[in-house]
């Protein structure tokens, strides 16, 4: 009579578990984010938030541009829109950070992948070849853009922008598009 | 067979869409809520996007290139009175010296666009008496301070508080306004 009834209720721990098992075994494992996880080639990453996110962040990061959460094209940064933080960090208040910086990244290669792909694909990128996307082609209102010229076509922080894209980043400029 | 639409009647279509309204903008509009007692004029709606109205799209009959409310401090909501506001836009033009730009008595100023046209971004400073704040960043495009500007915060990370002139140990002149100052 015992024995029945402990293997009565071992069957009905086992039915009562068995579930849960089962779901638990099919869920995947939890992201942490610790890996990237962009499935577009790379624009360089390290090169724009050394170079060009303070200069995306002049130009197109304050709260009215695209430092807003509606936008297409979302700019994070120090004077605009802020990622969720533990700091204290609103607009106007302390640093932009490399999760920012990421995060800017990550939506502007974003914006159309297949276009930045086309154009990480290239043996030998031109400066025509970058204005293929939307991004520079819109701060420069090459195409129509609501914010009017952000960027105008051979100055530094253009230049800055497009030299990145093309593969070939230049400090100096980027440095020059930050002097007032 | 196909027939294809006469000319005129496409024409007609085409006229009679750029009339419809545009729902964005009509509801924005309609998010500023009711008009107050005092009725319009330059001393209402303190504190909210006055380009909403006074834009292209109307509904307002003026059309401000710039404008918006200056406080006595982020969580002192009274109009400050005679704050000059100051901008220089990215081709170097400013508002005409002549007629600087000065906030009224519940804290209101604003530039017509036909008095300047800017070219975005533009540069602003606030200064009443001695002490001047020049703002961090430049105005991207938003004719309004309270588009970014609000007096009242939702989100920390995308809003910031209300355009103010006063220092904090200052005394707020009393106000002879017409209509209270004092933001409800």
């Amino acid at each position: 009579m015992i024995m029945r009834n402990l293997l009565l209720r071992a069957i009905a721990l086992l039915v009562l578990t068995a579930p849960v098992g089962i779901v638990a075994s099919c869920a995947s494992t939890p992201d942490n984010s610790a890996t990237p996880n962009l499935a577009i080639g790379s624009l360089g990453e390290t090169t724009y938030a050394k170079l060009v996110q303070p200069v995306v962040e002049a130009r197109c990061g304050t709260l009215d541009c695209h430092g807003s959460l509606p936008r297409g094209l979302r700019v994070y940064g120090h004077n605009g829109l802020r990622l969720a933080n533990d700091d204290g960090g609103g607009p106007g208040v302390l640093p932009t950070t490399p999760e920012e910086a990421r995060a800017t990244y990550e939506s502007i290669v974003g914006l159309e992948p297949e276009q930045t792909n086309a154009l990480v694909a290239k043996p030998s990128r031109t400066e025509a070849d970058a204005y293929a996307l939307t991004f520079i082609r819109k701060g420069t209102a090459t195409e129509r853009h609501r914010g009017g010229v952000a960027l105008h076509k051979g100055e530094p922080a253009e230049q800055c922008i497009v030299t990145w894209l093309i593969g070939a980043a230049d400090p100096t400029l980027c440095a020059k598009a930050l002097t007032p | 067979m196909t027939r294809s639409l006469p000319f005129p009647i496409i024409m007609l279509v085409v006229v009679l869409g750029a009339c419809f309204p545009d729902p964005v903008h009509d509801r924005a509009v309609d998010a500023l809520g009711p008009e107050e007692p005092a009725g319009t004029g330059e001393l209402h709606r303190a504190g909210q996007p006055c380009g909403t109205c006074h834009g292209s799209s109307g509904p307002a009959t003026t059309d401000f290139s710039v404008a918006g409310t200056v406080f006595a401090g982020p969580t002192m909501l009274v109009g400050v009175e005679g704050a000059r506001v100051d901008f220089t836009d990215s081709i170097g033009t400013s508002p005409p010296s002549t007629t600087p730009t000065l906030t009224n008595c519940v804290g209101n100023f604003f530039v017509q666009r036909s008095v300047w046209n800017p070219v975005f971004p533009v540069k602003t400073r606030v200064t009443l008496g001695t002490v001047t704040y020049q703002m961090n960043s430049p105005i991207g495009g938003a004719a309004s301070c309270a588009a970014c500007h609000k007096t009242h915060v939702t989100s920390a990370l995308s809003q910031v508080g209300p355009v103010f002139a006063v220092p904090a140990q200052q005394a707020i002149p009393p106000s002879t306004c017409p209509v209270s100052p004092v933001l409800r």
